[in-house]
């Protein structure tokens, strides 16, 4: 038991160390680094399209990168990169061991055992429908009160945000 | 009440010889449905049977905490819907495929698995808000409407196929609308529609307003390779696409809105959960 205890706990401080690992992407057309994450901030150079990044941090629409092994660094914006499959698999090591570490034996064979069973196209076609579970999901809405205290722990604001349009003109803010 | 009247009157003209009191019921929900529309109640109950179904095809995560805190976060963000007084609840569905769903009425859906993508509070905030926009705009209960209204013109030639199996259960015909639904997946206009409505309720609940978007980037990533990804693929355009359609209406409009991550809160869930 102690020693799947240490395993499990191994697990955890792995996860989030690997996590904390710089994430690498792709540049996906011609890009120019900003010095500023904001349209018409000074540009620094250009990186060419499927150049390897580093992602250091992000800001609103924009990650500031780093070319490995190479002085250039400054922002791009988030649609002119893709995540590489690398980093995506280290993220689930992070949280999902996390997860996996509960010893909930329902959620772990889930994982293990059953693969992705339960939500498959046919299964759900198959279903039999479940009030029961309905009745116990109800158990856990929250009311406005709860909500707002929780939304004050973090110091949440409500600003005013109009609504994005449907239409837009065509080349804007690319 | 005229539409009552058509209603009566298509009933009166459906061929059964034989008089069925529970068929002719249930004959007139569905056509009261598909016609005259439903209200916040029948809405309810209607919702009630798609997340039935869904329950049906995987069961609840059993741990309390995380469901309660799923729920505060989703219930703050529809606080800055229009419809923040219908009975909002949220769950997180014990399963490794991505994906999140919803049902009329208020219920919101994520798996596991999707859960286990995120990074922070505000995409966690983004995917409920993208799902909270289904039930405000109604995305779901309007297809149903549709899938009920197909249903009615084509009981004329199903009724001549005579003594059928029927159930008596009010609202048993949304279960196969559901199961529809959720394979087949809504219009992408609504997908679209959602995304945007989704990313402004985050924004409006005080989140970063790119949660969105970069939990998109992350779906794009994992594209291709990914089983657990292959119903939220069928039933939702391009993530890369969604992606694009969305930061090219952000920039410019959501460049002075900052708001919160909530990454350490997120974070600090993940490992109480660990601990328990």
């Amino acid at each position: 038991m102690k020693k799947v205890l240490v395993i499990c706990l191994g697990s955890i401080l792995t996860g989030l160390s690997v996590t904390a690992a710089a994430q690498s992407a792709l540049v996906i057309r011609e890009t120019v680094l900003s010095a500023e994450p904001y349209a018409g901030a000074e540009n620094k150079s250009a990186l060419p399209g499927e150049t390897r990044v580093e992602i250091l941090e992000r800001k609103g629409g924009w990650y500031r990168v780093k070319v490995p092994g190479s002085a250039q660094e400054g922002w791009v914006r988030m649609a002119s990169i893709r995540l590489t499959e690398r980093m995506v698999s280290e993220r689930e090591t992070g949280v999902g061991s996390m997860f996996s570490a509960t010893g909930r034996s329902q959620s772990r064979d889930t994982v293990a055992t059953t693969g992705i069973r339960g939500l498959s196209e046919e299964e759900i076609n198959s279903a039999t429908p479940n009030p029961a579970a309905v009745a116990v999901l109800d158990s856990f809405a929250v009311n406005e009160r709860t909500a707002r205290e929780f939304a004050a722990e973090i110091k949440l604001d409500e600003p005013a945000v109009v609504e994005l349009p449907e239409e837009i003109e065509k080349d804007a803010a690319r | 009440m005229k539409r009552l009247l058509i209603i009566c009157a298509l009933l009166v003209l459906l061929p059964g010889c034989k008089v069925d009191i529970t068929r002719l019921a249930d004959d007139f929900r569905t056509a009261k449905t598909a016609i005259v529309g439903v209200d916040d109640g029948e809405e309810a109950a209607i919702g009630h049977e798609a997340a039935a179904t869904l329950l049906g095809a995987s069961p609840l995560l059993a741990d309390e905490n995380m469901q309660h805190y799923v729920n505060r976060v989703g219930r703050w963000v529809t606080m800055h819907s229009a419809r923040p007084d219908i009975h909002w609840r949220f769950a997180i569905i014990d399963n490794a495929n991505i994906n999140a769903f919803a049902a009329p009425g208020g219920y919101v859906f994520i798996t596991r698995g999707l859960l286990l993508q995120l990074q922070s509070e505000a995409e966690l905030a983004g995917v409920l808000g993208h799902e909270i926009a289904h039930v405000v705009e109604k995305h779901h209960l309007n297809a149903l409407q549709k899938d009920a209204r197909l249903k009615l013109a084509g009981r004329v030639a199903e009724e001549t196929l005579a003594q059928r199996g029927h159930n008596p259960d009010q609202y048993a015909w949304v279960v196969n609308g559901a199961k529809t639904l959720y394979t087949r997946g809504l219009d992408r206009d609504d997908e679209f529609a959602a995304d945007r409505l989704g990313v402004v309720l985050a924004a409006r609940a005080g989140y970063d307003p790119y949660g969105l978007p970069s939990v998109l980037q992350t779906l794009d990533s994992l594209k291709g390779e990914d089983s657990r990804l292959a119903l939220l693929f069928k039933t939702h355009p391009e993530p890369s696409a969604r992606m694009d359609e969305l930061v090219v209406r952000m920039a410019g409009r959501m460049d002075a809105i900052t708001g919160k991550t909530g990454e350490a809160r997120f974070r600090q869930q993940v490992q109480v959960l660990a601990k328990n």
